[in-house]
Parts: C-alpha cells; structure tokens; sequence
C-alpha cells in the first residue's frame, strides 16, 4: 500500500475495522472540508480511514451509455480498494455506482464481477454507514438554527438513505430539522443533463428552490455535492440568503455562523 | 410512429415559456403524487399487490401467443372477430373496411392510445368517415385540431377560458349567454356529444386489458363514453395493443387494483367495463357486429430484447406525474403521443432512435418513475440502455464520445488524474469573485462551461484538492 | 384496399405475429407456474358498511330497506327527495310486479327504452363489491345496456347478501354462474359518471348518470 497513507483512531483503542475513504471528485475537487468532516465522523466512530489514491466512480460514462469506459474505470477501483473492510463515500450517488450498477457491469459468472460483487457489498454512503453499521445514534455538535434536508435520488432510491441522515441531524444539539414539500423532489442536477439541457434543469430547480425558502430554513443540507452545488448556484442567482452545506460537515460540527463557508 | 422528437430542444423551450401550460403542470406536481400516496397508505399491501402485477405482466409476455390465441378463440366462440395487423397503416386499413362493410359514415371513439400512436383517426378522414372523439379531453383537442399532451388527461394544457372558446367556436346551438363556467361546458358538451352517440354508425374503442380466460375486453373510463360507445351503434370495433393480453380474471383484478390508484389516487375508475362480444339472439340491444384489432407495430420486436420489461405498462401515467422533467415541460414537448419516462423509452423503439434521441437522454435518473410503477419497469436502465445505443452509433471524434474517453483514459493514470483535477481547482478559484458571508462564487465560464454559469452561479472551490490536502497533512 | 385483401392481410400478420413472439421466446427460461389468487389481507377486508362507506366518497348514496316490496317507496322519497321528474323507468331485471309499485304511485312507472336526459333509470344489480364500492351489472336479454349510461339518475336495488367482499369473491360466484357463455358485458358502476378534464375537483354527469343511489335489501 506505498501510495496510501493512513491514520490511527483517535481514542487509540482496538479500531473496528479500516474504512476506505472513496472521496468522489466533485469532493476532490471543491470541497475537501467535506472529506475531512467524513474522516472526522469515521474516526471518531471508531474506524481507521484510509485514502487510496483514487479518481472517479465511473458515473459519467456509466450514464452516459458508456459501458465500457464505465468497467475500465471500474475495474480500477475495484483493485484499489479491495483490500478494506469498508468503503465510505459522502455521496448517494457515488456509493449506488459502486454498491449497485458495478456488478452489472462485468460479465454473469465471472471473476471480475465477484470481486465487484465484494466491494459492492461493503460500501456505504456515509450517513447510511455512520447509522446503520456504525450503530451511531448521535453526534456531538452544535448548530443554532434551521436546517432542511434534501434527499439525493439515488441515495434515497438506490440505498434507502432517509432516516439514516434526518436522525443524526436531530440528535444536533440546538437544531431544528425541518422538512420542505416533497424533499425527495429531483433537484434538476442529473450530472450531465444540468449542462445538456440547462432551461429545463433550471425549471426544475427553481420548483425546488421555491420548497426551500417556504421552509424559511438557515440550511440547506444534503449528502450530494452534485445536488449542493446546483442548488446553491441556483439560491445565489436569485438572491437568497440560504447556505447550501454537505451532511457531513454538519454532523462533524464545522457549520456554524462563526465558520466561513470557504476557507 | 410518426412523431417531432427532433424538435424537443425548440419545444421544450416553448413550453417553459407558456404560464398557463406552466400552472397546470405545478398542479400536476404538487397533487398528484399527494393522491397517490394517500390511496396507497389506505392499502397496506399495495408493494404486495405491485409485485403481484410485476410477475402478472412478465408470465404474459413470455406466454403472449397463447393468450392471445386463447383470448381469439373466446371472441370468436361469442360471434365476435379478431384481425391482427403487423403495422399501424394495416390497422388503419382493418378498420376502414369494416366501416365501409358497415356501410357506415358517423364513428365515435373513446380514447386508445394505440389508436393516436396508428393516427386512425386522419387515416378514416381521409377515407371520408366523420370521426367524434367522446373522452371529453380527447373531444376538446379534436376541436383544436392538437394532440394529447399526457396519456390519461390529453387536454390538461388547455384552459377554461380556452375550453369555452373553442365550444363558441365550433358548436353551432343556441344559448342564453356566453359560457363561464364549468358546469355550463359540461352541460353542453354533455348535450352535443348524446347526439352524435345516439346518431354514430360505429363506435371504436381501446382496451385496456385482454382477459384470456374470458375473451373479455376490459374498458376503463370515469366519463361512462366508452360504455355509450360500445353499446350504442351497431358495430362496435375495439382497438388494441397485443401486449395487452391478461390471462385470467383473477390476474386482471389485480391490475385493476394497482392501475386506478397509481394513475388517479382512486379504488377504481368509475367505470369498467368488461365485453365479451356481439348482441345475442333476443338481447334487448347492442352492437351486431364486434371487432377486435389487434395491433403489433414494433410490440413483438421488443420481445426478447433488452426493452422487453416497457411491454408491461398498464399506461397509468403514474411514472408522467412524478417526473421533473415532464411536470417541467409537458407532453407536447416530447414531439410524441407518449410522453414522460414511458414514453422516453417507448418512442425510440416505435419512432426509431434517430428520430427520438433527445427523449432518453433529458432525464435526471432521479428514479421516481421506476418507484412508482406499478409493475416495477425499471425505467432509468431502459433509458440508459438508449444512451448506450445512441452513444456507439456517434461518430469516433464526437465530442461527447472524446470527453467520456478522455475521462477514462485520465482515471487510468492516476497523476494525470490528480493533475487534472488540481488545474481544474486552481482554475476556477481564479476565475471566482468575492460574494457574501466570505464565499467566493463563478459568475460566468466559457464555452462549455456557460451552460452552467446562463441560468446559475457556481460555487469556487476551495483551490487545493482533498487527496493533495490529506497527504500534506498526513506527512 | 379490398376486402378479401384486408382479410388475407389480417392471416398473414397474424402468422406473422405470432411467430415473431415465439421466436423471441426461444431459449428463455421455463415460465414459473403462476401463484394462488390473491388474497387480501385480513385487515382490509370489509363488508356492507366498507361498500356504503367507499360508494359514498364517490358520491353515490345508500339506504336500507327491509324487503323487496319496500323498493318502490324508498324510490318515490329519493326521487321527490331530489325533486326529480315523477317519473321512472324501470329496468326489466328488477324482478317486481306492477302491483307492487302501485305503493310508489303517483310515481309514474314505464319499461323504457331511457329517451330523454333526465330520465330515472331503476335497475337491480348482480352483486357489489365492497373493496371499492362498486355496483356490479350484467347485460341481460330484457335490460338495454345502454340504458345505464344514457340515464341522468340511476337507481340500483341490490340485496345485501349480493354484496361481496373483494374482486376474488366476485370472481368466484361469477365463475360458478356462467362457464363458456360469459355475459355480453360487465359493468362496474363505482358513483355517478364525472371528468376532470374541465378542472379539479371532477365534475359529475360527463356523459353517464349525474346521480348514482344504491337501495340495499335487508332481506
């Protein structure tokens, strides 16, 4: 493992298992706060974090109709990541592409389709991780203020991620959860359709954008970066006051009103 | 299938733009999930009832000759007839000439989608039938001279006032004063549409189920104008889909069950009613002569393919209702009479996919369509599947087809991946400004990149990426 | 296009057809055996009250009555009880003497055929269904099926032991009353006829009956 680095658990006791960080590019890219909030929740939980030198789960070509290139990026990750008990990444989407369309993607009977098989069985979206196989049931942070959540689409209906992420929201202290009209509504983002057909990607967020401001929420949370930047681009162009943060910053107490959202 | 799909971008556009189509499309968003949801809390085994109509639908396909057959027997044992056509102008022709034997010239029709997709009725117009449609919604857009734009309520984009101006403009009675209400329109509408039921020659119907057991054609409505059409003239022509088929009455309870509740948050439509073929000797009324047509036009090509599971649709419309995309820009956008997520994988296999490759590709795969279909079309992988075709048909230099290798060939080497994404980061922090609360935001990007920054602000990144960031701080 | 060719035409797509269907099936699994009926579970199970109760959230009324000869009165009230034309046609299926209706006079009674809009229909009716409160009609020798339709008000006598559970129960009497000749048609009535196509919430009397009551015989 000479290109991985790691860390020990922070109470330094016996950890429960070594947890690779599949961190997403949109992660990678924008927000590595995100990703250090995700290490944060993990370690604390208990697990040892790795990061494996990583790139994308394959998403854009997979949706896109490009099989192929989808496997070849596939089969990498699969390699890299092989050799963990668990695969955490703060992204429905991410995580579904590996946890579901990866096995798929090779041939019935295979050996390359049992190793996918294998690491689609142990990788969790994070809040779904945190709740359901972590058995973590709070967080100590703080957060003063109103937050709605947003249910990604394929975290909500590819991984059932749900109750995971509203009930450690809950468990905030000084917070207040609460729900717009039809959070499972699609935010408009879809990847590469916002780009491709951008008038209807903008009508589709401005219906969501409507639910979130009758909320008169102070945050927008969600467990998608993708969604979180389509909806805050949105809320700016229009003039609203909302923050757009990511769950695991939440959970991992660095949202606050004396935090910069940028640093 | 004859359709504008290549036109989606330029319709699409038309219709973010119209505010009445926009208000009856919020309606369609913010209610009709709501229904549906308060009709299945009511029945707690409707996933029990979904699985049971998934396998009802998926054993019918694989059987569809026998139950087809079984199902001809039964009609022509009850002195009824069945024809079959390969393509939508043969069945076009089937029923023309059984108008023509009828000596006929006045047919009413309740509303077939099978019967838009064929377009019967310009087909009989041509020959010189006069056709009334007698679903209200089809009857309204008849008189418009447009075409449906949702499967179940095909004038949902036209409204009252529009409803009353086309009344004024194409009835030809008397009244007190100017129509302003629904009632009125109803009342009218009501008037108009008895005569021409109590004067029609033939009258054509859909089905929506073939039960087998049977020969049942099995007709749904909340209007009763099927009813009135399949039992006032004399001849009564039914026209079908071959994947309609249903093998027994038991399996067709079950659809029935799932199908009112998903389309319409109801138990059951008002009406439904179940044919079984021609008046019997001394049978107080009812057609003489009965006709089944039954229609393939691409159906029996999908078999055995990778789209097989699309014949199972029950055209609930459920999966239309709780999309973004169609409560975003409606069913005339699609360029198709089958709209929505069904009719994004449909229409390509109809129209061909060079006609219709913008429908499978405008979708978010946000997945609601598949959640709420009753018989559990797993529709986001049909659309994917479409991607896929449309995809490998592209030219080798396209440049959807180099970006996406591009991509991967980047994935492949991971320091040219971390390469790329650190200029990337560095790249559009430059191009960001300060904005409020001390983020800093895109305002604009080039080229590619306006199709963001037209209609949205773009949020800076940080400038470092997260696996630089850990490691500097790892070492 | 004559019609010898439309016929031959027809034979030919369907051999057509039908091989193109089992050529796709060709190499396919074996089909599973298909499961028992479906059962509905306990819970959601009802009976005469379900069946009033669901009729009526469509908007169709109900009322008892004790016996068969008390369908005439009850009749007579609905009718000046909604201040409709005294004057009812009666549907042959509704087994009464002449005589019996004598106790709704000055109620006019005819056999039909329904002519005008307005006209009251008065029928009997096979069974109803109480998982959605659905009228259950056959077409008969003596009953113009159209009749249903084309009547502004249906009145329909039912008898209480008629009414069944779920579509099954159904399934099963009509199974055990009639094997290969199967009635011409079925009819489902669930409440008056309505659209939506004018706006919501529905209208009522699209093109069917625009006031639907049940009369329930106790007996």
């Amino acid at each position: 493992m000479s290109d991985t680095t790691t860390a020990t658990n922070d109470s330094g006791a016996r950890p429960r298992g070594r947890v690779a960080l599949f961190v997403t590019c949109l992660v990678d890219l924008y927000r590595p706060e995100i990703g250090f909030a995700a290490v944060q929740l993990l370690e604390r939980a208990g697990f040892v974090v790795e990061v494996p030198r990583q790139g994308c789960c394959g998403q854009p070509n997979f949706n896109s109709g490009d099989r192929a290139g989808a496997r070849k990026i596939a089969s990498r990750v699969i390699d890299r990541f092989a050799p963990f008990d668990y695969v955490v990444a703060p992204s429905g989407s991410c995580a579904a592409m590996l946890r579901v369309h990866y096995p798929g993607l090779f041939s019935a009977g295979s050996e390359a389709r049992r190793a996918a098989a294998r690491l689609a069985e142990k990788t969790f979206e994070l809040t779904s991780f945190l709740y359901d196989i972590a058995g973590l049931r709070e967080v100590a942070a703080e957060l003063d203020g109103v937050v709605t959540y947003h249910d990604g689409c394929s975290g909500l209906r590819e991984l059932g991620v749900a109750r995971q992420p509203r009930e450690l929201l809950k468990s905030i202290s000084g917070i207040e959860l609460r729900e717009m009209n039809q959070p499972d509504a699609c935010c408009g983002f879809g990847g590469l359709f916002c780009m491709k057909y951008p008038e209807i990607s903008e009508r589709i967020t401005g219906s969501k954008v409507r639910d979130i401001l009758a909320t008169d929420a102070d945050y927008l949370v969600a467990g998608d970066l993708g969604c979180l930047l389509q909806m805050a681009g949105t809320l700016e162009r229009n003039g609203h006051a909302v923050k757009a943060v990511h769950v695991a910053e939440v959970l991992a107490g660095m949202i606050g009103p004396d935090r910069s959202a940028d640093h | 299938m004859e359709t504008t799909s290549r036109q989606f971008r330029q319709l699409s556009r038309h219709a973010l733009e119209q505010a009445t189509l926009q208000h009856s499309l919020d309606g369609v968003r913010e209610i009709m999930p709501r229904i549906r949801a308060a009709a299945l809390a009511e029945r707690g085994d409707f996933d029990a009832l979904c699985d049971r109509a998934r396998d009802i639908r998926e054993r019918t396909l694989r059987q569809l000759d026998s139950y087809l057959e079984a199902f001809e027997r039964r009609v022509q044992a009850a002195g009824g007839t069945v024809h079959w056509a390969a393509t939508g102008e043969e069945a076009c022709r089937i029923v023309a000439q059984i108008c023509r034997d009828a000596g006929a010239e006045r047919l009413i029709k309740s509303k077939s989608m099978v019967t838009e997709e064929i377009e019967l009725n310009a087909a009989l117009e041509r020959d010189g039938f006069t056709v009334t449609e007698t679903d209200l919604g089809e009857y309204i857009i008849q008189l418009r001279g447009e075409k449906p734009s949702h499967i179940l309520a095909p004038s949902l984009h036209v409204t009252l006032d529009e409803v009353a101006e086309t009344f004024h403009q194409h009835h030809d009675i008397e009244r007190s004063g100017p129509l302003t209400n629904a009632t009125e329109m109803l009342a009218e509408a009501r008037s108009i549409m008895r005569d021409k039921f109590l004067q029609a020659d033939v009258g054509i119907t859909g089905a929506n189920f073939l039960v087998a057991e049977t020969g049942a054609a099995v007709i749904v409505t909340n209007e009763g104008n099927a009813d009135l059409t399949a039992s006032l003239p004399d001849t009564h022509i039914v026209v079908t889909g071959i994947e309609k088929a249903v093998p027994t009455l038991d399996d067709v309870g079950v659809l029935l069950r799932v199908l009112a509740r998903s389309a319409i948050g109801e138990r059951l439509s008002n009406y439904t009613t179940f044919v079984h073929g021609p008046r019997r000797d001394g049978e107080a009324s009812g057609p003489a002569n009965y006709h089944v047509v039954l229609v393939d036009n691409g159906r029996s090509e999908m078999l055995g393919t990778e789209f097989q599971d699309m014949l199972r649709c029950i055209r609930c419309s459920a999966c239309l209702n709780h999309c973004p995309v169609y409560t975003a820009i409606g069913g005339h956008a699609y360029g198709s009479v089958y709209s929505g997520p069904m009719g994004a994988v449909l229409t390509p296999a109809f129209a061909g996919l060079p006609a219709a490759a913008h429908l499978p590709n405008a979708s978010t795969f946000c997945g609601r369509c598949e959640a709420v279909c009753p018989v559990r079309i797993p529709l986001p992988s049909l659309l994917r599947r479409w991607r896929q075709r449309e995809l490998s048909a592209r030219p080798v230099m396209d440049g959807q087809r180099f970006g996406l290798g591009l991509w991967r060939w980047l994935n492949h080497w991971p320091p040219a991946y971390s390469l790329a994404i650190r200029c990337a980061a560095r790249v559009l922090r430059r191009l960001s400004v300060p904005g409020r609360g001390g983020q800093r935001w895109i305002r604009r990007l080039p080229l590619l990149g306006a199709a963001w920054t037209d209609c949205r602000d773009l949020p800076a990144p940080t400038g470092r990426t997260f696996q630089d960031e850990w490691r500097r701080r790892r070492s | 296009m004559a019609a010898a060719q439309v016929m031959s035409s027809s034979a030919a797509a369907r051999d057509s057809i039908l091989q193109a269907i089992r050529r796709a099936r060709a190499g396919a699994d074996a089909v599973p055996d298909a499961p028992p009926a479906y059962r509905t579970p306990a819970a959601l199970l009802g009976g005469i009250e379900q069946f009033c109760a669901y009729a009526g959230e469509e908007a169709a009324t109900s009322e008892h009555v004790g016996r068969m000869e008390d369908v005439p009165p009850a009749v007579l009230r609905y009718v000046t009880g909604q201040g409709l034309a005294m004057r009812v046609v009666v549907a042959a299926d509704l087994d009464l003497d002449a005589a019996v209706w004598a106790a709704a006079q000055p109620l006019q009674i005819t056999g039909g055929p329904v002519k005008r809009d307005g006209d009251t229909l008065v029928t009997g009716c096979y069974a109803g269904v109480a998982e959605a409160g659905a009228l259950i009609m056959l077409s008969s020798s003596g009953v113009p099926n159209e009749a249903k339709f084309l009547a502004a008000t249906h009145i329909a006598a039912v008898r209480a032991v008629d009414i069944l559970p779920t579509f099954e129960a159904l399934w099963t009497r009509l199974r055990g009353d009639f094997t290969d000749r199967w009635p011409r048609t079925m009819n489902w009535i669930v409440g008056p006829s309505r659209t939506a196509d004018l706006g919501v919430p529905s209208k009522l009397g699209a093109h069917g009956p625009a006031r639907v009551h049940i009369i329930i015989i106790d007996a």
